[in-house]
C-alpha cells in the first residue's frame, strides 16, 4: 500500500514538473512580443505556400520596425508606388495589412529625410510543384 | 497416391527454396544498383511523358468490353471480363496498382527496383467453383505417377466444398523492371506472407513491340511446390478417399500474349481513354495438370474493350 502511495506521488510529481516546465515555457515563448523589437523590419509570416491550381497567394501581413534613431518613415512595396502608412518623429512602428500577390512581395521602410531605403525585407511565394514519377508496368500481367 | 512428375520428383526444403530466393534478390539488387545512375523516382520524369504519372494522385479508370479467362478446373466456370475497375496511386516511393502495393527501391531512367506485395492468382480458379460435387475421370490424367497401381478407373467424387477452402495468399518480394525504347522486361521473385502455404512463386515477363500498336509477351510464371501442391494438390484435408490424394511438385507455366492498344489520340479530353484487344494462351505445368482437379492443361484469356481513365 506504501509502495504504491510513492508510485503515485512520484507521477504526480513528474506531472506536475512537467505542467510548470510547459507554462514557464509558454510565458518566455511569448515574453518578447511583449518587448521592443530589436532595430531592424519584421515581416510574418515571411512565407507564403501556394496550394495546387492556386496563383496568388493572400494573406494579412504582420509589419513591425524598430529604428536606431527617430524619424520619418514610411513602408512601401514592389506592387504599388503608394506607400502604406508613415510615421512622424518615430523610432518603431506597426501594420497589419491585407495582401494580394503573385510574385515575390517586398516591403520596404523608406527614410523621408532623404528618401533611402533604410530596410528591406521580403515575404517569399512559394508555388506548388507537380512532381512526376514513372508509371509501374506490369507485363506479367494479363490487364 | 499420385506424385507429380518432371518438376515435382524432386522437393527443395523450404529454407532451401528461402536461401535461394534471398541470393537471387541480393544477387538483381546488387546489379540493378550498380548499374542506374539515378536512384530518386522523380529525377526521370515529366509532366509531358505518358509513362509518368503525378505523385500524391490517385488514378481510377475501367475498362467495360467482353472477354474472359478460360477455367482449367474440373466443372470451374470460366471467369468473365466485362467491366474491370482499376486504380492506382504513386505516392514519391510508395505505391499501389490495383492489388500490387509496393515501394520503389531504385528507379533510374530504364530499370526500377520495387519490393511489392500482390495477391496468388491461383486462387480465381477455385473462387467460381458452382457445384458441390466435382466429378473426374482417373484414366484422364496424364503424365501422373501413380503410387498406388491398383487405383480404380471409375468415376469419384470429392467434395468440392471442401476445395474451396482453399484461400487466397499474399506473396510479397522484389520485382526488376528493364525498359527500353520497344521492350520491357520484368523479373519478380515472391514469397507467401501471408503464412497459408510458404510457398515461393516467381514472374518474368519480356514485352516487345511489333508496330505501332502492336506487341508481343513471352513470359512465365513459376511456382514451387508448397505453392503448386496448395491450390493443386489433394490430400486428407479435402477428401477421405486415399487412393485419390495428390501431391503436387513445382510447376512451370508459361505464356505467350498479343496486345493491340490503340494510339493515343493526342487529345487532351480524352484523357487517355483507349481500345484495346489481349490475347493470352499459357500452358500450365505438368503437376498442375497431373492434378486431379485440372481437366485442361491450358489457361485462355480474352478481352476486347475500351479503357476509360477518370
Amino acid at each position: 500500500m506504501i509502495k504504491q502511495f510513492n508510485h503515485f506521488l512520484t507521477i504526480t510529481i513528474i506531472i506536475a514538473a512537467v505542467l510548470n516546465g510547459v507554462m514557464v515555457q509558454g510565458v518566455f515563448a511569448s515574453e518578447p512580443a511583449a518587448t521592443k523589437p530589436a532595430v531592424g523590419l519584421y515581416l510574418s509570416p515571411n512565407l507564403c505556400l501556394l496550394e495546387k491550381n492556386q496563383d496568388q497567394c493572400e494573406l494579412l501581413l504582420d509589419i513591425r520596425w524598430r529604428t536606431i534613431t527617430t524619424g520619418d518613415f514610411c513602408l512601401t512595396t514592389n506592387q504599388s508606388p503608394e506607400t502604406l502608412k508613415c510615421w512622424r518623429q518615430l523610432d518603431q512602428g506597426k501594420l497589419k495589412h491585407h495582401f494580394r500577390f503573385s510574385e515575390n512581395l517586398e516591403i520596404y521602410l523608406v527614410s523621408q529625410k532623404n528618401n533611402t531605403t533604410v530596410y528591406k525585407q521580403t515575404v517569399r511565394l512559394q508555388k506548388y510543384v507537380t512532381k512526376y514519377r514513372k508509371k509501374r508496368r506490369n507485363p506479367w500481367q494479363f490487364y | 497416391m499420385y506424385k507429380a512428375g518432371h518438376c515435382g520428383t524432386i522437393k527443395l526444403s523450404r529454407i532451401t527454396n528461402h536461401t535461394l530466393a534471398i541470393f537471387i534478390l541480393f544477387f538483381f539488387g546488387l546489379q540493378s544498383c550498380n548499374a542506374m545512375q539515378a536512384n530518386n523516382p522523380e529525377d526521370v520524369c515529366d509532366s509531358t511523358d505518358d509513362n509518368c504519372t503525378e505523385v500524391g494522385e490517385w488514378n481510377f479508370g475501367i475498362a467495360l468490353g467482353l472477354g474472359g479467362r478460360s477455367n482449367p478446373v474440373v466443372d470451374g466456370s470460366n471467369i468473365p471480363f466485362v467491366l474491370l475497375p482499376s486504380f492506382s496511386y504513386y505516392g514519391k516511393r510508395f505505391f499501389i496498382n490495383n492489388l500490387d502495393i509496393g515501394y520503389t527501391l531504385n528507379e533510374g531512367k530504364n530499370s526500377t527496383i520495387n519490393l511489392i506485395s500482390t495477391p496468388s492468382y491461383d486462387r480465381v480458379f477455385f473462387e467460381r467453383w458452382a457445384l458441390n460435387n466435382v466429378i473426374y475421370e482417373f484414366t484422364s490424367i496424364s503424365d501422373g505417377i501413380p503410387v498406388d497401381s491398383t487405383v480404380n478407373t471409375d468415376l469419384v467424387r470429392v467434395s468440392a466444398a471442401t476445395l474451396k477452402d482453399k484461400k487466397i495468399s499474399w506473396l510479397a518480394g522484389i520485382e526488376y523492371s528493364h525498359q527500353s525504347q520497344n521492350s520491357q522486361f520484368q523479373f519478380s521473385v515472391l514469397t507467401d506472407v501471408s503464412d497459408v502455404h510458404n510457398g515461393m512463386e516467381a514472374r518474368f515477363a519480356w514485352a516487345n513491340r511489333l508496330a505501332d500498336e502492336w506487341s508481343a509477351t513471352l513470359g512465365f510464371t513459376w511456382k514451387d511446390s508448397d505453392l503448386t501442391d496448395y491450390y493443386y494438390g489433394i490430400n486428407q484435408e479435402n477428401t477421405t478417399e486415399a487412393e485419390i490424394f495428390y501431391q503436387a511438385g513445382s510447376s512451370f507455366n508459361p505464356f505467350i500474349r498479343i496486345t493491340w492498344l490503340q494510339a493515343l489520340t493526342g487529345d487532351s479530353n480524352d484523357k487517355n481513354n483507349r481500345w484495346r484487344f489481349s490475347f493470352e494462351l499459357q500452358k500450365l505445368g505438368n503437376s498442375i495438370i497431373d492434378s486431379p482437379v485440372v481437366d485442361d492443361d491450358i489457361v485462355i484469356s480474352l478481352f476486347f474493350g475500351k479503357q476509360f481513365n477518370f
